[in-house]
């Protein structure tokens, strides 16, 4: 009879020490496996349409779909996006990760400690390569005492629209100039005919200022002396103001408080015949297709010293107080890149902020040569800390000027007299 | 024993007193504290100011100009609520009274525009009143008139805003007050009938007097409510035409997150608050002088 040769006690406990041995090495092989999706996520407060929101909104599937790292985006538009991140920056919340703003705030955005420096999170050589591709102003609107704190994203600058049927009913050509500009709204102006001039938003949060900026940089004026002390309420200043008095004369009705809504559906729909201060091609987009080929865009018109449209965009940050800025800084670096730059902005609606994107994009939309050549020649609104608030202080007196509440000299004085306690408080003198 | 109740009665307040203190408590405390500091959220300056906001603020000539229009919104409002809610309760109390048909679902359909939330109701009337495109200026386009600037003038802006408040809160004026006119006691104007009063005199010698409990509470209710009235202004008008539209609430809005100053602006919404807790407590006291009537009576 055969038995089973019987185990000793310490052969049967090495077995069952290799077998465990064997099932642990397999398990733990199994999690080092690398995982395909990454389990991150990002939150991001940015603009939900038009060239700013759109490509954002349609690219960022394929920006989760190549890093894995998963968004969360919350839209809004651009007045309640303001409120939402300063409030949000205010509590130190870590609601948003990333956050899209006005160039005109992230100075100071920066000296509050909002945003987190880009320099240590995007790689070197990311970065090099898209400061070599971008002009040197928008470099410069994105960084403060000489670091990185945003990418721009989507560059934009003022431009002028206008509606060649109305002008050639009036036998003119586009105004080359703002004094040529003001001769044509007075002279297509035809109530009668639901057709009016002058187009542009004039509320006074935001809009007011930048509508008279390019006519007051055009004729030389300066917004600063050399100690930073305001000097736009001085005749210059004055007398843009009441050169824009004139053209807005020429505005349809209600043309004194205009948002930008109204401001792209007058042009849009024939009722206005120049905006000269459009910030967005909206009218041309949203207009019909029989309207669309009588919209044409230019560069601002000249003042007696240069053209001077306002430069903008919008670009993206990454908050100080985001719990994953690493991921936060992969989403901004994913869409300032070369490829999605040049392939994916484009036809999502966006307007590029590298110069590669623009030469590959050149003609692909109508009004891209215009905007392409107002970038160039746009001048930058002064990068401090405190623009913003001298921004809303000026809108209020401007606004006040243009429904006749105030002269403009008593506008232009109390604009410069609150820009000057802003200034003084902030101790620049 | 009635200690030991009281004892386990507070016991059993206690989370809900947390609560409330935490929810309500805490950032009033954070709001007055703001207030004491020249604090800009841009530039982060954060520095004791004591009571040099409400220094500022009182001695500012813009403030008058915005308690004005403060004073003229919020009084316009509720006196053509009241007026319009008063109308129709007494028109809708006729109708159910003589069992005429359709008036207890109009009852019904008058108190619609209160159900919408505020912010809606704010965009509905911005599409309404666009200068070119809304709905009013379209109408008078079909009868031949030209388009009103309804909230682009500063003559008008205000009123106009006035008018979309209050087509919201009509309505809740017009079911306080029907309520209250249907449970007055029948026999005390059938007796006056019966004495030869006529509609008006009993309206105004009878029904009136017993109504004003309910008038005063529906009007100092409706007077807090404009007081805080924020949706409007910041969706419609932003606070202009110029400054046209500006009032206590929005301004203190506007001066925190629209021109960073969040010391001033902390400053300005307990000012808001304080004028606000003044009228709750004329209401609890009427509250409490009515109820002691009655209970005398």
């Amino acid at each position: 009879m055969n038995e089973a040769p019987r185990l000793s006690k310490s052969a049967l406990t090495r077995r069952t020490l290799l077998k465990g041995a064997a099932a642990t090495s397999l398990a733990a092989g199994g999690l080092a496996r690398p995982a395909i999706a990454r389990d991150m996520s990002i939150t991001a407060l940015t603009m939900g349409q038009g060239i700013f929101g759109q490509p954002l909104v349609e690219l960022t599937p394929a920006f989760t779909k190549a890093t894995g790292i998963k968004v969360n985006l919350i839209t809004m538009g651009y007045n309640e996006s303001i409120e939402k991140q300063v409030a949000a920056f205010a509590a130190h919340s870590s609601a948003y990760d990333v956050v899209q703003i006005d160039s005109i705030y992230l100075k100071g955005y920066v000296q509050a400690g909002h945003l987190k420096q880009l320099d240590n999170l995007v790689p070197q050589a990311q970065l090099a390569d898209f400061f070599s591709d971008i002009p040197p102003a928008l470099r410069q609107m994105y960084s403060a005492d000489g670091k990185t704190y945003g990418m721009a994203t989507v560059a934009n600058c003022q431009r002028l629209i206008a509606n060649t049927v109305h002008l050639k009913a009036a036998g003119l050509g586009v105004p080359q100039t703002w004094d040529d500009l003001l001769a044509a709204s007075q002279k297509t102006v035809n109530p009668g005919a639901k057709q009016f001039g002058f187009v542009a938003g004039t509320e006074r949060l935001i809009k007011a200022f930048s509508v008279w900026l390019p006519i007051f940089w055009a004729n030389g004026g300066e917004l600063f002396d050399a100690k930073m002390k305001p000097i736009f309420g001085d005749q210059t200043g004055v007398d843009a103001l009441t050169f824009l008095l004139e053209l807005m004369k020429t505005m349809p009705t209600g043309g004194a408080a205009y948002t930008e809504a109204d401001e792209t559906r007058a042009m849009a729909t024939g009722l206005g015949t120049l905006d000269p201060v459009a910030w967005i091609p909206d009218a041309i987009v949203t207009a019909s297709p029989d309207m669309r080929p009588n919209l044409v865009s230019a560069v601002s018109p000249k003042g007696k010293v240069c053209q001077a449209p306002v430069m903008g965009g919008m670009g993206l940050t990454v908050s100080n107080y985001s719990r994953d800025a690493q991921a936060a800084a992969e989403y901004l670096a994913w869409f300032n890149s070369r490829d999605v730059q040049s392939k994916d902005l484009v036809p999502h609606g966006g307007q590029p902020c590298r110069n590669s994107a623009w030469a590959a994009n050149a003609s692909a939309k109508p009004w891209f040569p215009a905007v392409a050549a107002s970038l160039k020649v746009a001048k930058i609104r002064p990068q401090l800390p405190e623009w913003g608030q001298i921004d809303s202080a000026a809108g209020v007196q401007l606004s006040r000027a243009f429904v006749g509440e105030i002269t403009p000299q008593q506008a232009m004085q109390n604009a410069q007299k609150a820009a000057d306690g802003i200034m003084r408080d902030a101790g620049y003198y | 024993m009635l200690k030991s109740s009281r004892l386990g009665a507070y016991a059993f307040l206690a989370p809900s007193l947390l609560c409330l203190a935490l929810i309500i408590g805490y950032p009033l405390v954070s709001a007055v504290s703001a207030s004491l500091y020249r604090w800009n959220l841009m530039s982060g300056l954060h520095r004791w100011h004591g009571i040099g906001n409400y220094i500022s603020i009182l001695t500012d000539p813009a403030t008058g100009q915005v308690a004005v229009v403060t004073v003229i919104y919020t009084v316009l409002s509720v006196v053509l609520e009241l007026a319009l809610g008063f109308g129709l309760a007494l028109l809708i109390r006729q109708g159910l009274a003589r069992k005429l048909m359709g008036f207890p679902l109009m009852r019904a359909i008058l108190c619609l525009p209160v159900v919408i939330a505020p912010l809606i109701w704010a965009f509905y009337f911005r599409s309404i009143y666009s200068p070119q495109f809304g709905f009013f200026n379209i109408v008078l386009g079909w009868l031949g008139l030209s388009a009103v600037p309804w909230v682009n003038s500063p003559a008008l802006a205000l009123y106009s805003l006035v008018i979309a408040d209050v087509w919201q809160w009509t309505p809740f004026m017009f079911a306080v007050i029907l309520a209250g006119l249907l449970t007055l006691p029948g026999d005390v104007t059938e007796a006056a009938r019966v004495d030869g009063a006529s509609f008006r005199q009993i309206l105004w010698r009878i029904e009136l007097p017993l109504l004003q409990p309910v008038l005063l509470v529906a009007v100092l209710l409706r007077l807090i409510d404009a007081l805080k009235n924020i949706d409007l202004f910041i969706v419609i008008t932003q606070g202009g035409p110029g400054t046209s539209t500006e009032i206590l609430n929005f301004y203190a809005f506007s001066t925190s997150f629209q021109d960073f100053q969040v010391g001033r602006g902390a400053a300005l919404a307990l000012i808001v608050f304080v004028i606000i807790m003044v009228l709750v407590m004329l209401l609890l006291a009427s509250m409490r002088r009515f109820s002691r009537a009655e209970s005398k009576a």
